[in-house]
């Protein structure tokens, strides 16, 4: 056998699924060749360790962010008719909303190579010639509008006069700051090089994630001022009180 | 799977039917971590935050079809896999696909004397992992970390046992050559 022969043969060798007489002659192979010797024991060693890799702990704000969908197909995609004026509009995290969709527009314009001025609404100052000061004044304006709807989540935790709201809302502002790594990374990245692609797409998807645990919270919320306290508070997994 | 926990799996199922307090939590937090592993190998980790949301909530619409007949995370797992298969197939990937012009690269580039590879550590294998196209990724997932047969990989992935075989192959000897690069990095900067 020579290891032209042999090698394709290497990996059914390692899972023990090659015939006898097959296998025999690998085998046989393998103890005068050094190189095919070598990738046995490297398969063997790569089968081995892929073995061992275990579960992965996904991020807590997913199990929010599941709790909250799960309520929402409960209510049969919309909430029970009942005392609406009581819900919470949350104009922030509409504008919010809009930001990032807009954002991500703007961005891919002005991080095209040839773009021409990018359709957004910021007010900064800066010079439309030169694509760092345009990325950043995009980046600056959906932060911002992302900040300002976390701002009313953080006035609601403080003001509410219902304890449950505001554990919950304390609960999700937790949750808000696990992109916020990956949002300073990609804001550096695009410092550097404002047409990084991979950077301003990482950056927009921790936007977009900032987004739905807000928007997952503002159901959350409107489920506990709809008169649902327990269902709200069990899916966003907060302890059950009693009276 | 034993009675007991047949008993306990159709017992958390009803309970999460009936919408009882915690129940989907508890199904949650029991297999969350292992599908999120599963569907961050084969899609890629930022994907699997949105697919995670998806395999729970086609669950939680699912489980009245769950009968007992395997154990809820089998159920769960097979759920997750189909799911993370169709991302895939809707992103372009040919789990047929075994030939590009690649393929040899590893072959050629490897074939001196004597093992390339030290201790494989369970981070870089991660890293490696996710350089390999999906077709090979998927088997490489699916035979050697989740321990499935070929003829399961075969009809989980809509491929023939032998193409399953092909691709693991193509799998371990890219992921040898993936390693063997790093590994040679790390000793050249040391």
């Amino acid at each position: 056998m020579t290891c032209e022969d042999a090698r394709p043969l290497v990996s059914a060798l390692v899972d023990d699924e090659l015939p006898g007489a097959d296998a025999a002659a690998v085998r046989a192979h393998v103890e005068t060749c050094a190189g095919c010797r070598g990738l046995l024991q490297d398969l063997q060693r790569i089968r081995d360790t892929a073995r061992s890799l275990g579960p992965i702990p996904p991020p807590e704000h997913l199990w929010l962010e599941v709790a909250g969908q799960v309520r929402l197909g409960q209510d049969g995609g919309r909430a029970p008719a009942r005392d609406h004026s009581a819900t919470w509009q949350w104009a922030g995290l509409a504008a919010a909303i809009v930001a990032v969709t807009l954002g991500a527009y703007a961005l891919s314009r002005v991080t095209a190579p040839s773009s021409t001025a990018a359709p957004t609404t910021t007010t900064a100052a800066t010079d439309p010639s030169d694509p760092t000061a345009r990325v950043q004044a995009v980046v600056d304006e959906l932060s911002a509008a992302i900040e300002k709807a976390i701002g009313d989540l953080q006035t609601l935790a403080a003001d509410t006069d219902h304890p449950a709201e505001s554990e919950l809302a304390s609960q999700m502002l937790a949750s808000l700051s696990v992109t916020d790594q990956a949002i300073a990374e990609s804001r550096t990245a695009l410092r550097l090089d404002p047409s990084n692609g991979p950077a301003r797409d990482s950056l927009l998807e921790a936007l977009r994630r900032k987004v739905d645990i807000l928007q997952s919270t503002m159901m959350l919320i409107n489920d506990l001022r709809l008169g649902d306290a327990e269902g709200a508070g069990q899916a966003a997994g907060l302890p059950k009180k009693s009276g | 799977m034993n009675d007991a926990v047949r008993h306990a799996d159709l017992d958390l199922a009803t309970r999460c039917r009936a919408q009882e307090p915690g129940a989907f939590e508890e199904l949650y937090r029991a297999h969350a971590p292992r599908l999120f592993g599963l569907a961050c190998r084969l899609v890629g980790r930022q994907e699997a935050e949105d697919l995670l949301q998806e395999i729970f909530l086609t669950a939680h619409r699912k489980l009245g079809l769950y009968k007992g007949e395997s154990a809820l995370g089998t159920w769960l797992f097979r759920l997750a896999t189909n799911l993370c298969v169709d991302y895939l197939r809707s992103r372009g990937a040919r789990f047929s696909q075994v030939t590009d012009p690649i393929d040899d690269e590893p072959l050629s580039t490897t074939s001196g004397s004597g093992p390339v590879l030290g201790v494989v550590d369970r981070l870089d294998l991660e890293r490696a992992l996710a350089t390999l196209p999906p077709g090979c990724r998927s088997v490489f997932v699916l035979y050697d970390v989740e321990g499935f047969e070929h003829r399961e990989i075969g009809r989980m992935l809509g491929i023939s046992e032998g193409t399953s075989k092909s691709q693991l192959h193509k799998a371990r000897l890219r992921l040898r050559a993936t390693l063997a690069g790093a590994h040679a990095g790390l000793q050249t900067r040391a």
